[in-house]
């Protein structure tokens, strides 16, 4: 059976020459890849130290010229995870701003910079001084997650006639490429997703269910639904999972657990989304619309969350462990219309030990081009 | 294999499997400095892993699986054509000389005919029939379903076929030589490469 193939490819590989092994210099190589995800993870502890004025003025004082501050000022206001948020081509972060080379249609945040699409879906990266070449082509489908994003890795669904997920490791500056299996027609809700970042390993839904993704090997998850059902999946953080589960006949509720098969606690009713801290330690949710939530993710207890005056708030992401940051507005009317001249918001960091809320930004307009780091394409959601 | 990174054992298993590898590598890149290039990288990238990779064969499934992907990845990030030229196309074999000669032009067709497969199908034929992996071990070192990988071996074949038939070659040795799909291979309990 295909014996004159097998026959071929071992005459073509015996006439190979030797490999030219250059052990030690796989060796420097792989020592100097080492030492810069290190270099990377101490750096964004000092970076860190830096945003939270931790490091005394004499320290600070040493800063080179000018560029270097200006590149020095990005790095750190990206690796404290300082709050983000775009307008058309200017992303805002850390009182400073800086400009892209397209229209932003959605972004996420790393440790590192911004990953975005532009309209046409084109994904690049930006670390605040240099944008990269085009990454790739992003899918986006209504309201949901067309990027994601965890520590220094971005992820999303790569728009082709076949399925598969691009995962960019912005400190290596390398795209992987994983192929995905097609989603039958069988259930209009479902398609090829890409769900949520842990770390390194990217979740995502395909015609086997739930996937995660992890040196571009695809393994799939075992979930309790069955049949034409599926899991629709918020979160993923240090192990944890937020899900719901939703079978043929009914919509289970929105849960935590060590896996999709394990339910530590119920947070609310199917449709609640949610997001973990960066260790895993509290889940951030909306419980109902404009009405945010927080619970311990390892005994799901309900945490007091600090008190604000805001109409309607959302939690949309984290600075570290213990802040989170929202998007608040002060008055919505009862039919949630957008009133003249545009949604006013302000931007807060909140700490879940201070119980206490900052306005990090203020009066902010609603308006086109405006973006949250949240990967989703906000001009085409409801 | 010791946790930490261990320089006289990785250093061991390059040596020992470093040949083997660049094989397989210039059967999916076809070309010898490339896969010179893809072993270097794929090895540097286990070096790197090597404090997690428990033991011998482990380090060498990853080394395969970090060959296949980042060959896949290589053609995609650099616009490479799936069906690109080849240098030295052998003269077509329509009126195919009887004996040795024809038989070097069909083998040379073959090999052309498979160096324009797309890169995923041609990895999927080289782990299969060359490196005569399962299907479950073929989906672990391309990180994707065995579906899939019955789908790109078998969708590569047929490229093949039609490949070789449009060559107006020996039909009877297009049939021999590329019959169905190799059929389902179990796996094996400690199989030695």
């Amino acid at each position: 059976m295909n014996d004159l193939l097998n026959d071929v490819m071992h005459e073509r590989a015996d006439k190979l020459g030797p490999s030219a092994l250059d052990v030690a210099g796989i060796v420097s190589a792989g020592d100097r890849r080492v030492r810069r995800r290190r270099t990377a993870m101490i750096g964004g502890g000092v970076a860190a130290l830096v945003a939270l004025g931790a490091v005394a003025p004499s320290l600070l004082s040493l800063r080179g010229p000018a560029v270097a501050v200006e590149t020095n000022s990005f790095a750190a206001a990206f690796a404290a995870q300082s709050p983000t948020y775009a307008v058309g081509k200017t992303v805002h972060i850390a009182g400073e701003e800086f400009t892209v080379s397209e229209e932003i249609r959605a972004f996420v945040q790393t440790d590192l910079g911004i990953v975005y699409a532009d309209s046409d879906g084109f994904v690049r990266s930006h670390d605040g001084i240099s944008e990269s070449e085009t990454l790739g082509k992003a899918v986006f489908r209504h309201e949901l997650p067309g990027l994601v994003s965890d520590g220094t890795t971005a992820a999303w669904i790569e728009d082709g006639a076949e399925p598969s997920v691009s995962v960019f490791d912005q400190l290596a500056q390398e795209v992987t490429w994983t192929d995905l299996e097609p989603v039958s027609d069988g259930n209009e809700f479902v398609a090829v997703d890409v769900l949520a970042a842990d770390g390194a390993d990217v979740y995502v839904r395909d015609g086997r269910g739930v996937v995660r993704v992890a040196d571009g090997a695809a393994t799939t998850l075992p979930t309790r639904a069955e049949g034409d059902g599926w899991v629709d999946l918020s979160d993923v953080q240090a192990g944890m999972f937020a899900y719901a589960t939703i079978t043929d006949d009914t919509s289970g509720p929105f849960v935590v657990g060590p896996s999709l098969t394990e339910r530590s606690f119920k947070v609310g009713p199917y449709g609640t989304t949610g997001n973990f801290s960066p260790d895993g330690t509290w889940l951030s949710v909306e419980v109902s619309d404009g009405v945010p939530a927080l619970f311990e993710a390892a005994t799901g207890a309900r945490h007091e969350l600090p008190a604000t005056d805001y109409a309607w708030q959302l939690n949309f992401g984290w600075v570290d462990d213990d802040t989170y940051v929202a998007v608040a507005l002060d008055e919505v009317d009862e039919q949630g219309d957008e009133p003249e001249g545009g949604w006013s918001f302000d931007l807060l960091t909140c700490s879940v030990s201070a119980a206490d809320c900052e306005v990090a930004e203020t009066e902010m307009n609603l308006r086109d081009g405006f973006n949250l780091p949240i990967g989703i394409d906000l001009a085409n959601a409801d | 294999m010791a946790g930490r990174r261990d320089v006289a054992a990785f250093t061991e298993f390059a040596h020992a499997r470093s040949a083997a590898l660049h094989r397989a590598a210039y059967l999916i890149v076809g070309d010898p400095q490339l896969a010179q290039d893809l072993g270097q990288e794929a090895l540097t990238k286990t070096y790197v892993a090597w404090p997690r990779l428990r033991d011998p064969n482990n380090a060498e499934a990853y080394t395969r699986k970090a060959i296949t992907t980042t060959a896949i990845s290589w053609f995609r990030r650099k616009g490479w054509n799936n069906e690109r030229p080849t240098l030295d196309l052998p003269q077509a074999a329509s009126a195919p000389t009887a004996g040795h000669e024809a038989s070097v032009t069909e083998r040379d067709w073959l090999w052309e005919a498979l160096q324009r497969l797309p890169v995923r199908q041609r990895t999927a034929i080289v782990l299969r029939y060359y490196e005569d992996l399962t299907e479950a071990q073929t989906a672990e070192a391309m990180g994707c379903a065995v579906g899939t990988v019955k789908s790109q071996v078998s969708a590569g074949l047929a490229k093949l076929r039609a490949s070789l038939r449009d060559q107006d070659l020996d039909p009877e040795l297009v049939s021999v030589a590329l019959a169905p799909d190799k059929p389902h291979t179990p796996e094996p309990a400690d199989k030695e490469r």
